[in-house]
């Protein structure tokens, strides 16, 4: 078994450049299905991760989906705002328990800015119901003061007590600036693998500051307030974009849902996360799915080419095999010889193909993480995985044992003699 | 005493065919025969040397190597038998382009464990007892670790003949092993053959279509008179 074993690898290296195109196409559709699936799981995961404990996200109306895009995720833009009043009506209800109004719209070097209350680092939750902590510092107390999130902090290279602009909407390049008023650094977050990374955090009333001399999304020309006088104003925020909301008892939030969207002064929309998600899924599940099963026929492609390949083959090596037979290698032996010789190149493929997924993992996840807000990780091999894996071994078997039995027809009939 | 080969009423017929292509009411051979066996193209030469193989099967009567009847045993006890007792030389393209000389040598010790510890018994490593085979065959030690593909003919067919003396086998079949070469080198590497086979006391059936070839043998059969399938259709 082992002699034979070396002598299919021997083979198989020996006419590597004819199925070196055909390993490169296993090599892709392996990469394919399980970037794939693991796109999907840790996408999954990490939206499911990014929020917890909150039973309703409250916001101006729009689709269930768009308003967890935006709120939870970072993702998109609002379109419309709620107003301060029907948020302080809304959490009023004697059902609520906590409640954190978020305030969207302006970003720090394609970093979004998020504008809220000290509430939100006591009441927001992640993962399996763990509470943001401060790696340094704490909550913000003057209007200038602000958060960073730990992958802002640390791309970006700030500490304690560094000043940051902000600019205005969201963006990487070209956007106008709230130069005048400069923000300070009073605390960093822990790491989190959620979108909170990736936030800057103010005040509510901040974010009225650095607009009180902007008209229309612009400076108002010729009229600047500097920072030292916006407390002479009223900071009072008028909208929010979004709020979450924390129910002193669970079974509730059908009620306080339908009273959100019955809301008669505007016209509002309360999500619970979980149904949201859900949602989500369904839509990406179809495109999941086409991924999947387009990814599959390439595994049917590569491996019909390594069928072939080897197959073709078969036929110069009949004398090959019959010098096997006459140094007593039995028909079963040469069946194993070629179903070995298949399955070797099945199995480098895999490996081949788990490696090029690592590698691509590690140069897409950045891209992935701020562009959809996807951690992809380097990780080891999960279950699902593992079971994906073995189900192509299984398929690169059943079509290895394809070249295997022609050789064991072909040892039958050409004995030591082969008729070529 | 047992006889190397011995072949008795022996029938044998490829499938959808009418006539036997192979009848030999008898045939014996015995350790230190060096046979020449004549056989010219349509003489059931290669049949003979498939079913002496064990990989085809007689219609009917028997063939024994070394006492062991062949139409008892199974396909897997007749590769079997085939991989401890007999080596086996072929006209050209002997040897597997993918692996070492020495590996090629070794082909036998892989299928057989016979052969390997036989082959453990004259030397101390697989490896010495190969060289030991090629420095008698007397192939230059500078081609050992050539790629199989690079050697000549003759140099090719040295390699087959220490293959199939490897682990001693009591049997040596050779097919035309020297119809690739020319005259000079059809002499220098029967006589390292007969040799070698004298040495290893192995019976030697060497068979060829040359009658040229015959006189170093010490028998000489014509295939064509001892299978009556040929006699008879030519009759």
């Amino acid at each position: 078994m082992k002699h034979l074993l070396l002598l299919a690898i021997k083979s198989a290296w020996n006419r590597r450049f004819a199925l070196s195109l055909t390993l490169m196409a296993i090599v892709l559709s392996v990469t394919m299905l399980l970037g794939v699936e693991r796109l999907r799981t840790q996408a999954h995961q990490s939206f499911s991760h990014s929020i917890a404990g909150t039973d309703l996200v409250v916001g101006a109306r729009t689709s269930q989906v768009q308003l967890m895009l935006y709120a939870v995720f970072r993702i998109g833009e609002a379109t419309n705002n709620m107003t301060w009043d029907s948020y302080q009506e809304i959490v009023n209800n004697p059902l609520v328990a906590w409640s954190i109004p978020i305030s969207l719209g302006d970003s720090h070097h394609g970093f979004p800015v998020l504008g809220t209350t000290t509430s939100y680092f006591k009441h927001f939750h992640y993962g399996d119901a763990q509470a943001l902590t401060f790696l340094q510092g704490k909550s913000f107390k003057d209007t200038f003061d602000t958060v960073l999130g730990s992958e802002v902090a640390a791309q970006r290279g700030y500490k304690m007590r560094d000043h940051i602009t902000l600019s205005h909407g969201m963006g990487v390049l070209g956007l106008p600036e709230h130069a005048n008023k400069p923000f300070t650094v009073v605390g960093i977050l822990s790491h989190t693998g959620t979108p909170v990374d990736r936030t800057v955090h103010i005040s509510l009333e901040a974010i009225n500051a650095i607009h009180l001399d902007w008209v229309g999304g612009a400076p108002m020309p010729g009229f600047s307030i500097p920072a030292q006088y916006v407390k002479k104003f009223d900071l009072a925020p008028k909208e929010i974009t979004a709020a979450l909301v924390g129910l002193k008892n669970r079974a509730a939030v059908f009620k306080v849902q339908r009273d959100v969207n019955n809301y008669a002064k505007e016209p509002l929309l309360g999500v619970m996360p979980g149904v949201a998600l859900e949602q989500l899924w369904q839509v990406v599940n179809i495109a999941e799915k086409s991924l999947m099963a387009v990814s599959a026929m390439v595994v049917v492609i590569g491996l019909s080419g390594l069928v072939a390949v080897v197959l073709a083959s078969l036929n110069e090596r009949r004398r090959e095999l019959a010098i096997l037979r006459s140094v007593g290698a039995k028909p079963r032996d040469l069946f194993m010889l070629l179903t070995i010789e298949g399955l070797f190149v099945t199995v480098s493929g895999i490996v081949f193909g788990v490696a090029l997924l690592s590698i691509l993992t590690i140069f897409l996840s950045p891209i992935t993480q701020s562009r959809y807000g996807i951690a992809l990780q380097a990780s080891s091999i999960s279950l699902d995985e593992l079971k994906l894996l073995a189900s192509l071994l299984g398929v690169g078997l059943l079509a290895s044992l394809v070249p295997g039995y022609r050789a064991y027809k072909l040892a039958l009939l050409d004995g030591l003699t082969p008729r070529i | 005493m047992i006889n190397n080969i011995s072949i008795t009423n022996l029938v044998f017929r490829y499938p959808r065919m009418q006539t036997p292509c192979l009848d030999i009411p008898e045939f014996q051979a015995e350790a230190g025969d060096r046979i020449f066996l004549y056989g010219p193209s349509g003489s059931g030469k290669s049949t003979l040397l498939g079913l002496l193989g064990g990989v085809l099967s007689a219609e009917s009567g028997s063939i024994e190597i070394l006492g062991h009847d062949f139409s008892q045993l199974s396909q897997t006890q007749r590769d079997r038998i085939r991989a401890d007792h007999i080596g086996f030389i072929f006209q050209q393209f002997n040897l597997i382009p993918y692996l070492s000389v020495i590996d090629n040598i070794l082909l036998p010790c892989r299928f057989s464990k016979l052969r390997l510890s036989k082959a453990l018994t004259s030397s101390y490593s697989l490896t010495t007892e190969a060289e030991r085979l090629l420095s008698q065959l007397d192939l230059n030690p500078s081609l050992w670790n050539q790629p199989v593909t690079q050697l000549s003919v003759g140099q090719q067919q040295r390699v087959a003949a220490a293959r199939a003396l490897i682990g001693k086998p009591e049997v040596i079949i050779a097919d035309e092993p020297t119809s690739a070469l020319d005259a000079d080198r059809q002499a220098v590497f029967l006589e390292l053959l007969l040799h070698e086979c004298m040495d290893a006391n192995a019976m030697l059936l060497f068979v060829s279509h040359d009658r040229r070839l015959a006189g170093t043998f010490n028998r000489e059969i014509d295939l064509p008179s001892i299978n009556r399938a040929i006699t008879e259709e030519t009759a």
